[in-house]
């Protein structure tokens, strides 16, 4: 952490009006400081450096007086923020992915679903560009979104809540009586009827491609194949039973498994963009959306170290890669010597010790 | 409620007929819509002044208040209230005179605000009808002026941007009931049909009058002089209001915990273990007691035993649920569903699948065990 922050503690984000914000800290002996604000970007750059903290977060919020205790901060306002992590995200029970070891197809997995959130919820319904939000990898197991556009960020808890259901349940169609005892599914052409209904459209082309076979009548798939936009959708009543499956395997593909407990928090502390992830020894790293195609944590969110350290390997259950030397499965039980930044990746997961004879 | 404005809002959405668009004078407008500006300056230009005098409280006007408050008790809305057009100062006097009946009387808040949500349910009913059968024009006036959120024409569609659309409804007490999720959204603008206005023009009405409603009981709560007729309104009201009702509507309602639902069973359980239990959670316990009427004390009390517990912190944060601090919003409890996705949902499916609000599950359960509703032992049957 020295050797990292020595040289690119500048790195570390500074957001807006810094003075407002509540700063908290975690140290590698398990304490943890928050109520903490700083007047100048540069105190808080020299605060890291002198303590150098295990995590460093600050609170989506602004207060009047950051520092305050929790009832008397006069909370102002705070910028929304969206947590997309691995194992919510991916919705798995992989035990690797629990504690962190996560390979380059599952960010590229995540990075899928982080782009859903963008296109699909943050720019197609809520009409913001990218001037209206900041993207950050969490410097672990995902990325975080914040909104900073100023009507989202005075949304009350029950809007925000509103937000996440929105992005991470969806909206099953509400059905209307139509024509000539027909039921229509859709009673608008936009947001989420508009979505569902382009997602069956595919879901049927594909079948007609027979690459995924679907059980829809006939009649259902002959529809939507030529309607054009959601509200020219009318089915029998008897055909809604067979087409609610398809429209709930839509909403599961269709959602974002966001991380609820976030979002509608508004006092949340989020890890500072350019801090390390003490838990990980990646850098929590802001990117652009066009940053994202070319991003991999492994090569561009590691520290700045040169210095290297000798392992003793236990066991790293797949092969990791940073700055060109990688230890995987294979090395189970061997002393090597490795840079510091992929140390401290395997050490802090328990993958290797540190080759204390060596040292 | 949620289910039964959408179900609205979806035959809107199909309706075929066009309905005739004629233009209206003022007084017609304001006896449609006597809380709208055409309702003030109706008051302005007949009587002169807001003050609502004794005199004008005639026998139609007794009628109306208690035809509103009798039909409350029983949960039959089905009918759309008619429009006095013969008299449109009586259904404007008729408005003031509940909104202050509901301000100034001595029932308790909690009572007035659920009073309040019964009239404002049949009102903004009849709105949503009315402003159905109105010229685009005229809503987009009322939307402009009465809701302060201006819609731009596209042809037989407006849209209405949803940044202020959502600025307007965090300013509200609570937020409309219509989810965002089921908002015709596009890039920003919600677009929406004349019908799909009218519709939501009722939610955000709803949520307009309830705030008006709030501030009303706050002013009230210093005021030294009450009108003089407040009195006389309220002795004729206890004929459509007797203290039974107050039971009912959730005011003195005693807290027995064996009708918890499941979720809350086990936080509170797991509070008493000294276990850590999510913020989320927390959150749960407390806006859900507030909701079923427990007393603010008890809550911070609950939380005593919680292996983190920090007085001052607990006070500030069940405060704020409570609505006494902060935005001075009241908090409702976390749906079923917000439950589930946060995984504290201790059951599969649902305790109730019509109910799906751990608020509902408990009332539900409690008018059971009482052998009181009709609704409640329906319910029971179709899930047993
Ligand atoms: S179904 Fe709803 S009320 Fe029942 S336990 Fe789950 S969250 Fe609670």
């Amino acid at each position: 952490m020295k050797e990292h922050y020595d040289s690119s503690v500048g790195e570390v984000y500074c957001p807006e009006r810094i003075e407002l914000r509540e700063f908290g800290f975690a140290f590698f002996i398990g304490q943890f400081r928050r109520h903490m604000s700083f007047k100048h970007g540069r105190d808080l750059h020299s605060y890291i450096q002198q303590t150098l903290p295990k995590d460093v977060y600050y609170s989506v919020a602004s207060y009047r007086r950051a520092a305050a205790p929790m009832a008397d901060k006069g909370w102002m306002e705070a910028e929304l923020p969206f947590d997309l992590d691995a194992e919510q995200v991916l919705r798995t029970d992989n035990p690797l992915v629990k504690d962190g070891w996560i390979s380059n197809i599952y960010y590229d997995e995540i990075k899928r679903e982080l782009f859903k959130l963008l296109d699909n919820f943050i720019e197609a319904d809520f009409g913001l560009t990218s001037r209206d939000y900041t993207i950050a990898f969490s410097g672990g197991r995902g990325f975080h979104v914040r909104i900073t556009d100023k009507v989202f960020k005075e949304l009350g808890s029950q809007l925000r809540r509103q937000i996440v259901e929105h992005v991470a349940l969806g909206h099953m169609p509400e059905w209307a009586p139509a024509k000539r005892g027909t039921i229509a599914p859709f009673t608008h052409d936009y947001g989420w009827d508009l979505r569902t209904f382009s997602w069956l459209k595919n879901r049927v082309a594909a079948q007609r491609d027979r690459s995924s076979p679907t059980h829809l009548p006939q009649r259902i798939v002959s529809q939507l194949a030529t309607a054009s936009k959601p509200t020219e959708l009318c089915v029998r009543r008897t055909d809604r039973r067979v087409l609610e499956e398809y429209l709930r395997e839509a909403m599961n593909n269709l959602t974002v498994a966001i991380d609820e407990r976030v979002t509608v928090d508004l006092n949340r502390l989020l890890r500072a963009a350019g801090s390390v992830h003490g838990g990980s020894g990646l850098i929590c790293k802001i990117l652009s959306k066009t940053d994202l195609d070319g991003f991999e944590p492994l090569t561009s969110a590691v520290m700045n170290l040169r210095s290297s350290k000798r392992l003793l390997v236990e066991n790293v259950p797949l092969r990791v890669e940073i700055k060109g030397e990688s230890l995987g499965p294979s090395d189970k039980g061997k002393s090597i010597e490795v840079n510091s930044a992929l140390a401290y990746y395997v050490v802090v997961r328990r993958g290797a010790r540190f080759d204390i004879k060596a040292i | 409620m949620r289910n039964r404005c959408n179900a609205r809002f979806s035959e809107s959405a199909v309706r075929i007929l066009e309905s005739k668009e004629t233009s209206v004078d003022s007084a017609t407008l304001a006896a449609r819509y006597p809380f709208s500006h055409w309702g003030s300056s109706f008051i302005l230009s007949s009587w002169g002044g807001e003050e609502l005098r004794e005199e004008l409280l005639n026998e139609n006007v007794y009628t109306k208040l208690g035809k509103i408050f009798s039909r409350t008790r029983k949960t039959a809305l089905e009918t759309i209230p008619e429009v006095d057009y013969l008299y449109p100062e009586d259904e404007v006097s008729a408005y003031i005179a509940i909104m202050s009946f509901l301000a100034y009387s001595d029932y308790p808040e909690n009572y007035k605000m659920r009073l309040g949500g019964h009239y404002f349910s049949w009102i903004t009913r009849r709105t949503v009808t009315l402003l159905e059968s109105e010229s685009q024009g005229t809503i987009r006036e009322y939307y402009q002026t009465d809701l302060g959120l201006p819609l731009v024409a596209q042809g037989d569609i407006v849209s209405l941007s949803l940044k202020d659309y959502l600025a307007k409804a965090s300013k509200f007490v609570s937020p409309p009931k219509r989810t965002l999720a089921s908002l015709p959204l596009r890039r920003g603008e919600i677009i929406l049909s004349k019908y799909q206005a009218a519709d939501l023009a009722g939610d955000l009405t709803f949520a307009y009058l309830a705030g008006l409603l709030e501030r009303k009981i706050q002013v009230a709560r210093g005021a030294t002089n009450k009108p003089a007729w407040i009195s006389s309104v309220q002795t004729y009201m206890k004929e459509f209001l007797p203290e039974s009702t107050l039971f009912d509507e959730g005011v003195n309602r005693p807290n027995d915990p064996t009708k918890y639902p499941p979720c809350i069973s086990l936080f509170v359980e797991q509070l008493a273990k000294r276990e850590s239990i999510p913020h989320f959670a927390r959150f749960a316990v407390a806006s859900f007691m507030r909701q079923i009427g427990v007393e603010k004390d008890y809550v911070v009390k609950l939380f005593t035993t919680a292996s983190d517990f920090r007085a001052e912190m607990t006070k500030y944060q069940v405060s704020h649920i409570y609505g006494e601090i902060g935005s001075h919003t009241s908090y409702t409890a976390p749906s079923c569903d917000s439950l589930k996705i946060s995984r504290l949902c201790p059951i599969d499916g649902y305790c109730n699948p019509r109910l799906k609000h751990p608020v509902s599950v408990y009332l539900w359960k409690w008018r059971l065990a009482k052998g009181e509703s009709r609704r409640a032992t329906k319910a029971v049957s179709s899930t047993e």
